[in-house]
């Protein structure tokens, strides 16, 4: 395969003209970036997660380098320094103020429950509302600090007007089935008020493949690679016809998991303990509640994951670049076993880490598992939980590092361009580049790539 | 060096790519490395210019079995160099040693690894020299804010109770409270407060406030035996653990606020933050041991104190075994040991010691839940949750 690279690229040479295929593949050479996850964790251990910024840029650097079009990579030109920056921009800017706001509310209305839940209500809204605008900072940054040949990519566009977007459709729908819910508890009674509310919630997912398509128009439209333009031409009505599918077992779904939390919390006599009795619930009881929990979200991916997959598809086929369209690959099939693979490697993750901490322990003489008597001595419990915690944390961060690697692999390997491209005809950008990168994406964790 | 070159290969020299960083196009060179940098050669009018060592970023950061390199120059932003071709890779690894993957990282993380072994140090050299900062900060709360902390526990734990105030029994309760309260040595009264709640139940609260429950008077026995538990929660009391429990409650929301990204709401919680709290072994064997002292300057006997934790344990063993509904108030943890306990009232020498209240006053005291008034709240919530 490489042996053959120059000759390749010959071909391109003459695109004076005219346009030029393009290949796109993802070429690792065996490199799964295992050990470099490896590395990552013990380092962002060791520096206390302050190293996390350098971790994350150097798998970057590796995933965008394994990512070649014609055979030659992309290049990540983003820094630790500038993420890094970024976060603690948005941490002193954005969350220390949350946070100050949430102690002094917490202070002033303690006993008021009205107060409080308005307040935490605020607070949802008000990062909801910036949500949208930190996923289009991050693609922004991310875009400025893509090259090929040089060329930079760039967003073009508004965060606010994306974040907005991103925000009213889904408050919109959801103000309106509240909305409809109070009128059904002021006329009727609260039980059917219930009923609606979760109802008309499941009815109002209808408008998520209209919302992602209007999102996508809007990120793809401002996309530009240099000079020239990305385009989008999809609408959302192909969509529908999978996303019927999708829908009908998700909701069935939640249904069946909210039915499940209502006959555990009942049955178990917990509801009358929690309420009544006002006692805590056992570890038990909060085990088996998060249990139901994730195998609702869990199966709902698994559900979805080929309507996912066709919309992955549907944005791709609608995206043009020059004189050619995207073409993605993507199947439902992988989609799901990618997502169950990927969890089955966290599980393995914390499972070698587990056992490493027993051996550990042994070796320096503790009894493994968990301490029913606390131990007397500070020093020695904190070493017992860092000797337990420590090659969890190793062991998830090299697994969950692969599994970024996997995820991005498939969707390269997936994805293909059909048609030419002018390249020599496509300028280099001259869009300002954000000085620093992705701070409130990074603060809310929103950046999987 | 031949000032023009054709685009195969020199001998000496090796394949690459080379684009200008203008258009997304790009013009076979030859480059080789020489002492200087990397010497390009292009087969047009640009000739040939080097890219120093030092003036060289990768890609991706070189490793031992690359098979090609990206390369850009400080010399020339925007210009980018691909070389296909492992032997390349493998030569300019000697030449640039500060573009492998080992170099960067080291460059990368050495100053937060000094960062850290800092910050450990410093916690180090706190915890050698026996300062705990947390108890730092709750001796310099002042009064008035330690009370408002405890109006504001007790609020939000016995939400939906009502005081209980029969006047003789709370008449009989304070004799009994300052009787304590004038040797615990805070110079304060402490402030004592009984609930119609059957839960068997006692918490200290910032503020030298003390909450027990109506349960926790039905189940004991004697004067001497409400006597222990309240010396025994004034004793948390005397050490501000209620104070420092909620600094670092607060510190630990704080954390996991920082987290979720300020989402979590936790610390807008206040009220599951101070229903959290509960007390390490050592706090409780520290609380037992100023339990003692106050009874024994209070010249009751310590005997109650051993008799109600016997009782309590005995109580919990029936019920449900060790992993009771019941953890996370005080009263109920059953740490330290019940035998520890007994063992450390039983090595109290015999003092002098006079009932903790006379009969009477006993009987008032057990009455006191005979008439209860409904507790002022900034809140009229109804307790009573939304049918399910
Ligand atoms: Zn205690």
């Amino acid at each position: 395969m490489h042996g053959n690279q120059r000759g390749d690229d010959r071909g391109l040479n003459v695109a004076s003209d005219g346009g030029a295929r393009l290949a796109l593949t993802f070429e690792h050479r065996g490199d799964r970036l295992i050990g470099l996850g490896f590395v990552n964790g013990v380092l962002n251990l060791l520096t206390l997660g302050l190293y996390a910024s350098w971790a994350k840029t150097e798998v970057r650097r590796k995933l965008w380098s394994f990512t070649r079009i014609n055979g030659e990579p992309l290049a990540y030109t983003g820094t630790g320094r500038e993420l890094f920056l970024g976060f603690l921009i948005v941490f002193f800017l954005v969350l220390l103020p949350i946070i100050a706001c949430g102690v002094a509310v917490g202070l002033i209305f303690a006993g008021n429950p009205t107060a409080l839940t308005a307040y935490q209500a605020a607070i949802y809204v008000l990062v909801f509302l910036l949500i949208g605008n930190a996923k289009y900072r991050a693609q922004r940054y991310r875009l400025s600090r893509t090259q090929w040949r040089g060329i930079r990519g760039a967003l073009v566009g508004s965060p606010g007007r994306y974040g907005w977007t991103y925000f009213w459709t889904i408050a919109l729908p959801v103000v309106v089935v509240a909305g409809v819910a109070i009128s059904v508890a002021l006329a009727v009674n609260q039980s059917a008020a219930a009923i609606t509310l979760v109802a008309g919630l499941i009815a109002a997912l209808w408008v998520l493949p209209w919302r992602a398509n209007k999102l996508q128009r809007m990120m793809t439209a401002d996309t530009r690679l240099g000079n020239l333009a990305l385009r989008y031409d999809g609408s959302s009505g192909p969509l529908y016809r999978r996303y019927f599918f999708a829908w009908t077992g998700s909701a069935l779904t939640i249904i069946a998991g909210i039915a499940a939390v209502l006959y555990v919390v009942i049955s178990s006599g917990s509801y009358q303990q929690w309420v009544v009795d006002r006692t805590p619930p056992s570890p038990q009881e909060i085990a088996i509640l998060i249990a139901i929990g994730l195998s609702t979200l869990a199966i709902c991916a698994i559900i979805t994951a080929w309507y996912r997959a066709s919309q992955v598809r549907h944005f791709a086929h609608h995206t043009k670049l020059d004189n050619a369209a995207f073409h993605s690959s993507v199947s439902g099939r992988g989609l799901a076993w990618l997502f169950v693979s990927n969890w089955l490697l966290t599980v393995l993750g914390v499972a070698l880490g587990l056992s490493i901490s027993g051996v550990l322990l042994w070796f320096i003489g503790m009894t493994p598992g968990l301490p029913t008597e606390p131990v007397t001595l500070p020093v020695a419990s904190a070493l017992q939980g860092f000797v337990v915690l420590a090659p969890i944390f190793i062991m998830t961060t090299a697994m969950s590092t692969f599994a970024h690697f996997r995820t991005t692999r498939y969707y390269v390997a997936n994805l293909a361009l059909e048609g030419t491209v002018n390249l020599n005809a496509i300028l280099q950008s001259q869009v300002a580049r954000p000085k620093r990168g992705e701070g409130l994406a990074q603060v809310f964790e929103l950046d999987a790539f | 060096m031949p000032s023009s070159v054709s685009n195969k290969p020199h001998s000496e020299g090796h394949y690459a790519r080379y684009s200008d960083g203008k258009t997304a196009g790009a013009r076979d060179a030859n480059v080789a490395l020489t002492s200087r940098g990397i010497e390009i050669t292009l087969d047009d009018a640009y000739g040939n210019f080097v890219w120093p060592y030092a003036s060289l970023a990768a890609g991706e950061p070189l490793r031992d079995h690359a098979v090609d390199v990206l390369l850009s120059s400080r010399e020339v932003p925007g210009a980018s160099l691909f070389v296909p071709g492992q032997s390349f890779a493998a030569e300019l690894k000697h030449h640039a040693p500060h573009l492998t993957a080992r170099a960067e990282r080291w460059r990368n993380a050495r100053p937060w690894l000094g960062v850290t072994s800092l910050i450990v140090g410093f916690f180090a050299l706190i915890y050698a020299a026996g300062w705990s900062p947390i108890r730092t900060i709750a001796l310099t709360l002042p009064d008035s804010w330690r009370d408002r902390l405890g109006e504001q526990a007790i609020l939000s734990m016995t939400d939906g109770y009502k005081k209980c105030s029969a006047p003789d029994g709370v008449a009989a309760l304070k004799v009994l409270t300052e009787r304590l309260s004038k040797v615990s040595g805070t110079g304060r009264t402490f402030d004592v407060v009984v609930y119609d709640w059957s839960l068997m139940n006692a918490f200290a609260v910032p503020g030298d406030q003390i909450v027990i429950t109506k349960g926790l008077i039905e189940k004991s026995q004697s004067a001497d035996e409400i006597a222990g538990v309240l010396a025994h929660e004034m004793g948390h009391g005397i050490e501000l653990h209620p104070e420092t429990g909620i600094i670092r409650a607060i510190g630990l929301a704080t954390a996991v606020e920082l987290m979720m990204g300020g989402s979590s709401g936790t610390l807008a919680n206040f009220g599951v933050i101070l229903a959290q709290l509960g007390y390490t072994r050592s706090a409780e064997r520290k609380a037992d041991l100023q339990a003692i002292r106050v009874l024994r300057e209070a010249e009751i006997s310590p005997k109650g104190l051993g008799d109600f934790f016997k009782r309590v344990a005995d109580i919990e063993g029936e019920r449900e075994g060790p992993t009771s509904r019941m953890r996370g108030f005080d009263i109920l943890r059953t740490h330290p040991p019940t035998a520890e306990r007994s063992e450390l009232v039983r090595r109290q020498s015999a003092y002098p010691s006079t009932p903790a209240l006379d009969a009477s006053s006993w009987r008032d005291l057990k009455a006191i839940c005979s008439v209860t008034t409904e507790t002022p709240k900034p809140d009229k919530r109804e307790t009573k949750p939304t049918e399910l």
